[in-house]
């Protein structure tokens, strides 16, 4: 408990006080209410309109989860490869570099373009925004990995399989998911904005919606939503990062 | 010394190795029979290190071959089993399934090489600790069980290229009592790299000086123990 007072009160401290300042504010009128309604007023949309942004939330999580697998799949394929074959890193990573200068919100349109109104655009977002932060973050943990390690695992006699099983991929754990942690919130976002561009479901649809009937507290809603929904997922990749590597936690113990 | 005493079970026949035109082995041999410990003594960069990658079969030497028992293995991995300086366990595997790795690879299931491998811990010192993690061993025990997964790997001839150099000098004394009953007890047969003379005096059968890429000279040591006592050392 008084760790837990240690490690997470000041943030707890930190976000109350930002939401009590902005009561503050929105309540003052030094911003007029209807352009910065308060977070009371902005709580007071959930009632009524909670099941409406549960049911978009579905469908932009659907989305997000999609993208996110392929994204996954597609990183760690580069990854592998770029870390098997030099010549192969050498090639694309610059590739890869260059392609996340290219911003999302100028993909998205085209995209919409070239693959029409439903999931499909918005699931190849997702998987173009999150790639990236997982193809790095599993390169440099493969090559993180100690190359005495490798020579002693190929003196034992392993083939490179059992080298990559046993030595790469547990060493490479602790950067994936910190990559992992950056896709999520990217997972979300990136299927927010590809929904904006256009479908029929979906929390960016919503957003649009509210936005041009000027429903400020709405639009605070829905941003609510998204942002409780990236940090649960934040949480959920934490847990599983503990659960897949309990030599760390035993570490931490330990000390 | 009854030579005819001891079969010969390693052999290192005029090995050369050089880098871009570097000779840094230049035709070594040497012998190591059953049971017995030899030391190769010299200072860093005389090639000790080099010697070991050809006889573990990690790289290919220009010229020379090494025998194990009569057979030549000269580049090929998995014969004999090299422990180096640093530990380098495993940190996310358990001790247990540290130490039984080298069954694994050769296609053991996950539960017969742990069961292997939990047997030979208190050998090693390590009774009770198959549940730990690496990051829960003192320098001393994550030594010990480097060394028992090394056993685990050949039991044949054991490669230790300077496996105490990194602890502190209690530990190391300890450690080097440990391993000298704990090498002739289980009959181990030793190659050991170190730099540090007293180290060679204190475990070896006989020491090789190794300098500039030659068996610069040979020292037979007498243990306590060993006078008279060869055969009982590990044949």
């Amino acid at each position: 408990m008084k760790r837990f007072a240690k490690n997470y009160l000041p943030a707890i401290v930190a976000v109350l006080a930002v939401l009590v300042l902005w009561q503050v504010l929105a309540t003052s009128g030094a911003v007029p209410s209807y352009m910065l309604p308060s977070p009371a007023k902005v709580l007071a949309v959930f009632p009524a309109e909670g099941q409406l942004l549960w049911s978009h939330s579905l469908v932009t999580l659907e989305e997000a989860a999609l993208g996110l697998a392929a994204g996954v799949a597609l990183g760690f394929a580069f990854a592998v490869l770029m870390d098997a074959f030099d010549v192969l890193r050498r090639a694309i990573y610059p590739l890869l570099v260059l392609s996340q200068t290219v911003p999302v919100v100028a993909i998205a349109p085209l995209l919409v373009l070239w693959l029409g109104y439903d999931i499909t655009p918005k699931v190849v977002l997702v998987a173009l925004v999150t790639f990236f932060p997982i193809a790095v973050g599993l390169l440099q943990g493969f090559q993180s990995v100690d190359p005495d390690e490798v020579n002693l695992m190929r003196a034992m006699g392993a083939s490179r399989w059992q080298v990559f099983r046993f030595v790469k991929i547990p060493g490479a754990l602790p950067e994936f998911f910190s990559g992992l942690r950056i896709a999520v919130a990217y997972a979300v976002v990136g299927a927010v904005i590809s929904e904006w561009l256009g479908g029929f479901n979906g929390l960016g649809v919503y957003m649009t919606r509210v936005q041009k009937a000027f429903a400020f507290d709405r639009m605070f809603a829905v941003i609510f939503v998204i942002s409780a929904i990236s940090l649960l997922l934040m949480l959920l990749v934490g847990l599983v990062e503990r659960k897949s590597m309990p030599w760390r936690s035993a570490r931490q113990e330990k000390e | 010394m009854e030579e005819k005493a001891y079969s010969s079970l390693l052999n290192v026949e005029d090995v050369t190795v050089s880098f871009e035109g570097r000779a840094v082995l230049r035709g070594v041999s040497l012998q190591l029979r059953d049971g017995e410990l030899v030391s190769l003594l010299g200072a860093s960069g005389g090639g000790k290190t080099t010697l070991f990658n050809v006889v573990s079969g990690l790289l290919v030497p220009d010229a020379g071959r090494v025998l194990l028992r009569g057979r030549d293995i000269t580049g090929a991995t998995g014969h004999v089993s090299y422990m180096m300086q640093k530990d380098l366990l495993l940190e996310s595997m358990r001790v247990a399934d540290n130490v039984g790795l080298p069954l694994r690879l050769r296609g053991a299931s996950k539960a017969q090489a742990r069961a292997e491998a939990v047997a030979l811990l208190p050998d090693f010192g390590l009774a009770g600790a198959a549940q730990l993690w690496p990051s829960q061993l003192s320098g001393g025990m994550r030594q010990r069980a480097a060394l028992a997964r090394t056993y685990l790997a050949s039991r044949d001839v054991l490669l230790l290229d300077e496996p105490f150099s990194a602890l502190d000098a209690f530990t190391k004394a300890d450690m080097h009592r440990w391993f000298m009953a704990t090498q002739r007890r289980l009959g181990l047969s030793v190659l050991f790299v170190t730099h540090d003379i007293d180290e060679a005096a204190l475990l070896s059968d006989r020491i090789l000086v190794v300098k500039e890429g030659l068996i610069a000279g040979y020292v037979p040591v007498t243990r306590p123990g060993n006078a008279g006592d060869a055969s009982a050392a590990g044949v």
